[in-house]
């Protein structure tokens, strides 16, 4: 007797497995499933084989004692003749020990939640990842290279790298979409309550329950929301939210003082209690942006700032930045600048005929990437988009500067679900680097304006 | 005997809870197919048979009855999660649940046969298989370390499923003619 299905369930039984079937792939796999009987025991055997699998080696990695055999498959993983007792000596040890916990409870006179393994409770599920994404419990408990799927207990969930992000899902179907380099901090109470320590954050959130709203802190502002969408940007001194539609009141820590910030507008909550704390409709950036570098460097922006001496210009020179992690954790190193628009206002106004110039120098020559963050009007996430620029197509000047000037139509989406430049997008982000080489980059002056036809 | 409400489980109630782990488990992922979510679920099964101990007959079919209320904790879970209905709807969900919970009684057969199975995998087979259902183990993560790509890992994993359900099917033929 063998085991036999049709190549394509087999396929789809597959991707099931390994959490990688699309919504059309699950279709079908149901409609295979409701039209052939003959599909549903080789379904259940599948899956059998898969809860098994999992099974054994999770509660192997559990039970370091029942490694120490002779015959073992280099994860450790005892997979001799004691493969089934293994689990019939746990049946009987956990049958002994909630007999024991059972009978101390009962002299107190308290219920213990049984337990399967000693794990948290998952609240919430990571829909989707990009870059460097890790999770801490707050004891010293660390996941790094999570991945799409997985499910996560209260705690931080880190972002490292300008192009991170991540977007994560309540029980109750409350999104969070997380970008750029963020922390925010999450709690199993049934009342929801985030803190945000930094980044930029849209939600999505379900109705809550009366008299229970969302609530989220930032280190200038604490927002209530009962279901809504909105987005934030939290700085270590500011706070902008924009909500798209909704309402949200928002509390300005510094004094207290607080209003209702309605769709369609935005506020900034920052340390500063003489500055008016209104909701006004967002206005957009200028069409068109110049920094020079003759300005004060800002706290959140990357890379070494040289003001001007009598020989050279005010520049910025490239620093290591965290472009991720690998699947180990290891950091992977880029070296660039950014600049980041501020809670009050984006940087520039993008359209399709924008495009990026920039004066710059560098040791050795080497490839430019140009990375833009952008959010839309009304402050939601409107992805992310990369150019990767050539040493032959800049252009030298007799300074020893070389220029670089590239259409905003030459740079493509990074994330899929933002594939296109949004209308009146706000650049809210700039990342220039060259990738993992230390070519001692230095720019003395970046531009985005419309060109002329 | 019946528990009263207040009392605890007796111990012959929890040696039958934890006897039916492994069971609730392999039909709570039958029916969500992820894992995770079904780690979630069984926890929520666990509490319910705790608390319904009373109400549970000793003498009639353990199994049938926790399956019921597995069955019960699933659906209230893909209803809180808010999962796509629109492929896996409560109709197919409720009738997979009556076709697994009617194949009980050769789960454990299958897996002995199992155990057995995976003994006769060549090594590199054994490491596919430890790498992919170790804590954290997925087919990107597992790509990403071998320096190869998802679908080819996928593969590999197809072929080495495919060959233990196979070989579980040839050693239950073999018990079933001894």
């Amino acid at each position: 007797m063998t085991w036999q299905c049709s190549p394509e369930f087999e396929s789809l039984l597959a991707l099931a497995a390994d959490a990688e079937l699309d919504e059309a792939q699950e279709m079908r796999l149901a409609e295979i499933l409701r039209d052939d009987p003959a599909a549903r025991p080789l379904y259940f055997d599948y899956f059998e084989l898969h809860a098994e699998l999992h099974w054994d080696y999770a509660a192997a990695s559990m039970a370091p004692q029942d490694m120490a055999r002779s015959d073992t498959a280099p994860h450790g993983v005892a997979l001799s003749e004691s493969a089934v007792p293994r689990w019939r000596n746990r049946g009987r040890l956990w049958a002994t020990a909630l007999a024991v916990a059972a009978a101390v409870l009962a002299i107190i006179g308290v219920w213990l939640r049984p337990f399967t393994r000693s794990t948290p409770i998952a609240i919430a599920e990571l829909v989707s990842v990009d870059g460097a994404v890790s999770w801490t419990d707050g004891r010293g408990q660390q996941r790094t290279g999570l991945v799409a799927g997985t499910r996560l207990p209260a705690g931080m969930i880190t972002l490292e790298g300008w192009g991170a992000t991540a977007q994560l899902q309540f029980a109750d179907g409350t999104r969070l979409m997380l970008s750029s380099d963020s922390q925010i901090e999450f709690d199993a109470d049934p009342q929801k309550r985030l803190v945000v320590r930094q980044g930029l954050l849209s939600a999505d959130v379900a109705p809550q329950p009366a008299g229970r709203p969302l609530l989220v802190r930032t280190a200038t502002a604490e927002m209530e929301v009962v279901g809504t969408e909105f987005s934030l940007a939290a700085e270590s001194d500011a706070t902008r939210l924009n909500v798209q539609s909704g309402r949200v009141r928002m509390r300005r820590l510094v004094d207290g003082r607080t209003i209702d910030v309605d769709a369609q507008q935005a506020a900034v909550a920052s340390f500063d209690r003489q500055a008016e704390l209104a909701a006004a409709r967002p206005g957009l950036a200028a069409a068109s942006w110049t920094h020079d570098f003759t300005q004060p460097w800002k706290s959140r922006w990357r890379g070494e700032w040289l003001p001007a001496t009598p020989e050279e210009p005010s520049r910025v020179r490239a620093a290591p930045c965290i472009a991720g992690r690998s699947v180990d954790g290891t950091p992977i190193i880029h070296f660039g600048f950014t600049i980041r628009g501020d809670s009050a206002q984006q940087l520039v106004t993008l359209s399709p005929e924008s495009v990026f110039t920039m004066r710059f120098r560098s040791a050795e020559p080497a490839a430019l990437r140009i990375m833009l963050g952008v959010v839309q009007p009304n402050g939601a996430f409107g992805g992310n988009f990369q150019v990767v620029v050539l040493p032959q197509e800049f252009s030298s000047t007799d300074d020893g500067w070389q220029t670089v000037t590239v259409p905003l139509t030459r740079f493509a989406a990074m994330i899929l679900r933002h594939p296109q430049l949004p209308p009146d997008g706000q650049l809210s982000l700039l990342f220039v680097n060259t990738l993992d080489q230390d070519a001692a980059l230095e720019a003395a002056g970046v531009s985005i304006a419309r060109s002329t036809p | 005997m019946t528990n009263r409400n207040l009392d605890p489980p007796s111990a012959e109630y929890l040696t039958l809870i934890t006897k039916a782990q492994r069971s609730l488990y392999a039909f709570i992922v039958s029916m969500l197919r992820r894992t995770a979510e079904a780690e979630d679920v069984l926890q929520e099964t666990n509490l319910v048979l705790w608390q319904k101990a009373h109400e549970f007959a000793p003498g009639t079919d353990f199994m049938a009855w926790a399956l019921r209320i597995a069955q019960l904790q699933t659906l209230a879970h893909l209803k809180k999660v808010r999962r796509s209905r629109l492929a896996f709807d409560d109709g197919l969900v409720e009738q997979l649940a009556e076709e697994a919970i009617a194949r009980r009684d050769m789960v454990e057969e299958r897996r002995t046969a199992l155990a057995r199975c995976l003994e006769k995998l060549p090594p590199p087979q054994r490491e596919v298989v430890a790498a992919r259902y170790q804590p954290g183990g997925s087919v990107q993560a597992m790509a990403a370390a071998r320096q190869t790509t998802p679908k080819a890992l996928s593969e590999l994993l197809r072929r080495v499923r495919k060959s233990l359900l196979e070989c579980i099917e040839r050693s239950l033929a073999r018990e079933a003619h001894s």
